[in-house]
């Protein structure tokens, strides 16, 4: 890098020479893509349980990993072009880590505090309510929008988007009592 | 060697300014010289109209309820105090007009990497300046400029105009970033390693780095608020099972890295200026510089403090918090290198440098009362008052403000050959710092005793204070305007500038004022660095040694 | 000038057309580099631009996990696979292509690049006829969702949503590769580019993967839900 500065004169200097690839590289590559493709599409008919992302993201990034080397010459380019690309992908990462953070982790109480809070009476709406209430996980799967319960045995329901939609009287999700906003 | 350097007589040459005339050369230009001097007008012109609204802010808060507007108008008014400055003032102002015209010449190049996409980037900013215009004329936008869902999806207010032109204006942000960090990594002159560039230039790089990075993201969420309020998409509406929070983490994951964008480029002038009004070298050049890396990187992980009482979850909250404490220490070991640059220099109270000794007070309460509301129990209670309010405004104007004055201070001569009234400046920045104080201390007052911020109205026990900060504005506006009318005067009739007026070591003093069109007749001679004081006036100087 | 190689059957044409090197830049490999250097900044924009759209999605897909499982199984598999084999394709000829025009191979450059924007153009009918099939069905972002089946997923207005956006915006990313890559294609066809001056067509081509890349995740993310 510490060669590569501007001094004099560009129409001297050096000229840029290609770096070009075997034909063979780039076949293998397509090959490879498309091999990976079948695999993905057929490994989805078949239940991991939670692995089936994983399987599923897995292979998706040894495609991307080959589009990126070999047909984008990121193997063969200036170190710095992969620190930016790697460095875009690890604050997307953080991105993604710390909002995660936040929207998987909704309705927990620190257990320490939980034991200072008064317990809340259960929300006649709430109990009341006509709605379907589409059940995300079963009660056996801890997760996003679950109830941890606190020290005190009360349960604190989190009001879950079907039942915002409760309390505003509309009669399913989806429909909202409110026309759309002008511009 | 050194006396070629601080009183050159150097034979003229033409300058950028007379290299070619008519409104064409100029809309047309690929100079990075002219293309700063446009955005130098262009967000000064911003910074004027943004101060416009906020001394309407100040008349209408001078009395509790109605003063000189309703309640709908005002919203619309803080609303566009806000976005005015933020978006078209502070955040490309001194990246994109001082920047501009200093980058190339600070690292001895012809020009930036990309002329072509930084004339692009010029007119994209125009082109958003319209878009707010359009938005501010047809319905105006009453949402805050933070444009927090559902209110921004169900408000009457232009949003969408507003929305594509803040995602215009994103990309003239990130195309500047760009083609900075291009420059910095390619054009370098042979010679000159990255230990040697100015300071400017490293807070510039930590600035680009944010500025490529965060940037889309403001992108992609005025994209998706557009969608919302077109085609109700409904992911951030939980009546249709979206989550409203999830707006507020897509916009400050930019817009907290912005702040960042908004201080660094003003740190870099400071360096700059106190080591050249100090007649020193500075004191920890790598710790400077590197810090300059860890804000841009560190601001990336505490976008959610922001959000302490939005409804996001606990865990998030705590890790939010402790994140932000850590990144107030590379801002504070740049304050404690600035301040040791400064001991037993030979301080000359020029205008330049009364801003930067403003910056450093104001910044560092600014600062300080950041960690306030870092610490969650108290920001439980001062979050949305004017504790926040004050809080911002000490760093983004006791800072920014006060290091884009200085910087324009100190290369106003470079830039336009002509030197303005010192007398006028050092009032002007007197005038500034009091009005300054007068405006804002005040606020941390009412902010601590509950008076919520955005509010229309208020209860009588905050008049008095709400009073004293209006006459502190009002002062503030005076200044400004003194300072558009002496720099008025300096273009018409001021004095010619030397090629160095202040003595500086700096890389950009060492062509005349101001500069030809290719920056250089010879080009800089590096064996005298931008801080070797110590070397060219012959006295020892103990922070050579620690560099 | 030009070096001609004569590699597999394609004739080089004469060079019409000097790239003048930029005169702030120290000489044609300085320029290369800077290019490819910015270009990559330019990619990584769009990472995060995409990348927005991706953390809403792992959102909501982590918040209605049944949902999501469900409503994808209204989008079409085969439909979504021909259109990841017509882009991995596409990206193969485009890369061609760039080897093309560093070989001096101008014929086939041409060619490489038109069956490029060939692909892409099945890419975009094929999408067509998707959202088509969506519109008819009532599978429409937000507001407008109205499943007609009773076992459309209640809250699938949120992972149309998403869909639309995130394969729209990537569409629209489609439309401007075909343009900028027809932009390239009328100046291959003019000579301009050879081994020494071949960047335009080495930058749309790095633009085109990328694309390539965005799809190669939303394609397992939408219609793979396991």
């Amino acid at each position: 890098m510490s060669h590569d500065t501007a001094h004099g004169h560009p129409t001297e200097g050096r000229k840029h020479h290609p770096h070009v690839l075997p034909v063979r590289m780039y076949l293998s590559v397509w090959i490879g893509l498309l091999v990976l493709t079948v695999i993905t599409v057929k490994v989805s008919y078949f239940n991991f349980g939670v692995m089936n992302l994983v399987v599923a993201m897995g292979v998706a990034t040894l495609k991307a990993t080959l589009v990126v080397l070999f047909f984008m010459h990121l193997k063969y380019d200036e170190k710095f072009n992969a620190i930016i690309f790697a460095g875009s992908l690890t604050f997307l990462t953080i991105f993604f880590v710390l909002t995660l953070a936040d929207t998987m982790e909704r309705g927990k109480v620190d257990p320490v505090e939980a034991h200072e809070l008064v317990p809340v009476p259960a929300r006649p709406e709430l109990s009341d309510r006509k709605t379907v209430h589409v059940q995300e996980k079963s009660p056996t799967e801890p997760g996003a929008h679950g109830l941890t319960q606190p020290a005190t045995g009360e349960s604190l329901a989190t009001p879950t988007p079907a039942d915002s939609a409760a309390m505003r009287g509309a009669t399913a999700p989806g429909e909202s009592t409110k026309a759309p906003g002008g511009h | 060697m050194a006396t070629q350097i601080l009183d050159a007589h150097r034979p003229a040459s033409v300058s950028y300014l007379d290299a070619a005339r008519g409104w064409k050369s100029w809309a047309y230009t690929l100079d990075h010289k002219r293309i700063g001097v446009m955005y130098l007008i262009s967000v000064s012109l911003a910074l004027l109209i943004g101060g416009l609204f906020a001394m309407l802010i100040r008349i209408e808060l001078f009395t509790p309820g109605k003063t000189i507007m309703t309640a709908d108008t005002y919203n619309k008014v803080f609303t566009l105090h806000g976005i005015i400055m933020v978006f078209l003032f502070i955040i490309p102002s001194i990246p994109a007009a001082l920047g501009n015209f200093f980058l190339p010449i600070m690292i001895g190049a012809k020009d930036v990497a990309f002329p072509r996409l930084n004339i692009a980037s010029y007119y994209l900013w125009v082109t958003g300046a319209i878009f707010t215009l359009t938005a501010i004329l047809v319905n105006g936008i009453d949402t805050g400029w933070t444009f927090y869902t559902p209110y921004s999806v169900d408000t009457h207010t232009s949003v969408i105009w507003m929305g594509l032109g803040v995602f215009i204006l994103g990309f003239s942000s990130i195309f500047t970033g760009l083609n900075f960090l291009v420059t910095m990594h390619k054009l370098r002159m042979p010679g000159l390693g990255w230990f040697d560039m100015p300071l400017f230039l490293w807070a510039i790089y930590g600035t680009a780095l944010i500025q490529v990075l965060a940037t889309p993201v403001i992108g992609i969420t005025t994209l998706l608020l557009v969608a919302e309020r077109t085609m109700h998409i409904g992911i951030f509406d939980p009546a249709l099972g979206g989550d409203p929070v999830l707006f507020q983490h897509f916009f400050w994951f930019y817009s907290h890295p912005a702040v960042y964008i908004m201080i660094l480029p003003g740190m870099g002038i400071i360096s700059e200026i106190i080591t050249t009004f100090a007649r020193r070298h500075v004191f920890g050049y790598r710790f400077i510089a590197f810090s300059s890396i860890a804000i841009a990187v560190l601001g990336f992980l505490v976008w959610g403090h922001h959000m302490f009482v939005s409804g996001q979850s606990e865990v998030a909250t705590m890790v939010f918090s402790f994140l932000t404490f850590f990144v107030a220490i590379p801002s504070a070991i740049k304050v404690f290198n600035w301040t040791t640059t400064m001991y037993r220099g030979q301080i000359a109270l020029d205008t330049p440098m009364l801003y930067a000794l403003s910056f450093l007070f104001l910044f560092s309460i600014g600062g300080l009362t950041g960690i306030f509301l870092g610490a969650l129990s108290v920001d439980v209670h001062l979050t949305d008052t004017y504790f926040v309010v004050a809080h911002f405004h000490y760093v983004m104007m006791g800072g920014t403000v006060m290091a884009f004055l200085a910087g324009l201070h100190y290369w106003w001569p470079k830039m336009t050959g002509r030197m303005y009234n010192e007398k006028l400046g050092r009032i002007g920045a007197v005038m500034v710092f009091v009005g300054f104080n007068v405006t804002f201390l005040t606020q941390f007052v009412l902010g601590s005793r509950g008076m919520p911020r955005r509010y229309y109205d208020y209860l009588p026990q905050y008049e008095r204070l709400h009073q004293m900060s209006s006459y502190g504005a009002w002062l503030l506006g005076a200044a400004f305007l003194l300072m558009t009318i002496y720099f008025i005067q300096s273009l018409r009739s001021g004095a010619k500038a030397p090629d160095n007026p202040w003595g500086s070591l700096g890389f950009e003093w060492r062509t005349p004022s101001p500069p030809p069109v290719e920056n250089y007749e010879t080009p800089p001679d590096l064996s005298i660095g931008p801080y070797d004081y110590g070397k060219v006036y012959g006295k020892p100087d103990p922070a050579e040694a620690k560099a | 000038m030009s070096e001609i190689t004569a590699e597999g059957g394609g004739v080089p044409e004469k060079k019409t057309f000097e790239h003048q090197v930029g005169h702030h830049f120290a000489d044609a490999e300085n320029e290369f580099t800077a290019n490819k250097f910015g270009f990559w900044l330019f990619l990584a924009t769009e990472i995060l631009l995409f990348g927005g759209l991706f953390v809403a999605y792992v959102v909501f897909r982590t918040t209605y996990p049944m949902t999501f499982h469900e409503a994808h199984e209204h989008l079409s598999k085969t439909m979504g696979a021909i259109n990841t084999v017509v882009l991995i394709c596409s990206s193969f000829t485009m890369a061609m292509a760039v080897r093309a025009s560093q070989t001096n191979q101008q014929r086939r450059l041409v060619w490489l690049l038109a069956v490029t924007i060939l692909c892409a153009f099945i890419f975009l009918v094929i999408k067509f006829f998707e959202y088509k099939a969506k519109i008819e069905h009532g599978y429409l972002p937000g507001y407008w969702y109205t499943p007609h089946l009773p076992t459309d997923p209640a809250n699938g207005n949120i992972f149309f949503g998403l869909y639309f956006v995130m394969t729209g915006l990537h569409g629209v990313h489609v439309l401007g590769g075909i343009v900028a890559i027809t932009w390239v294609l009328v100046k291959a066809r003019k000579g301009q580019f050879s081994s020494e001056w071949y960047t335009p067509v080495e930058l749309v081509g790095m633009y085109w993967h990328l694309v390539d890349l965005i799809w190669i995740y939303l394609f397992p993310l939408f219609y793979l839900i396991g």
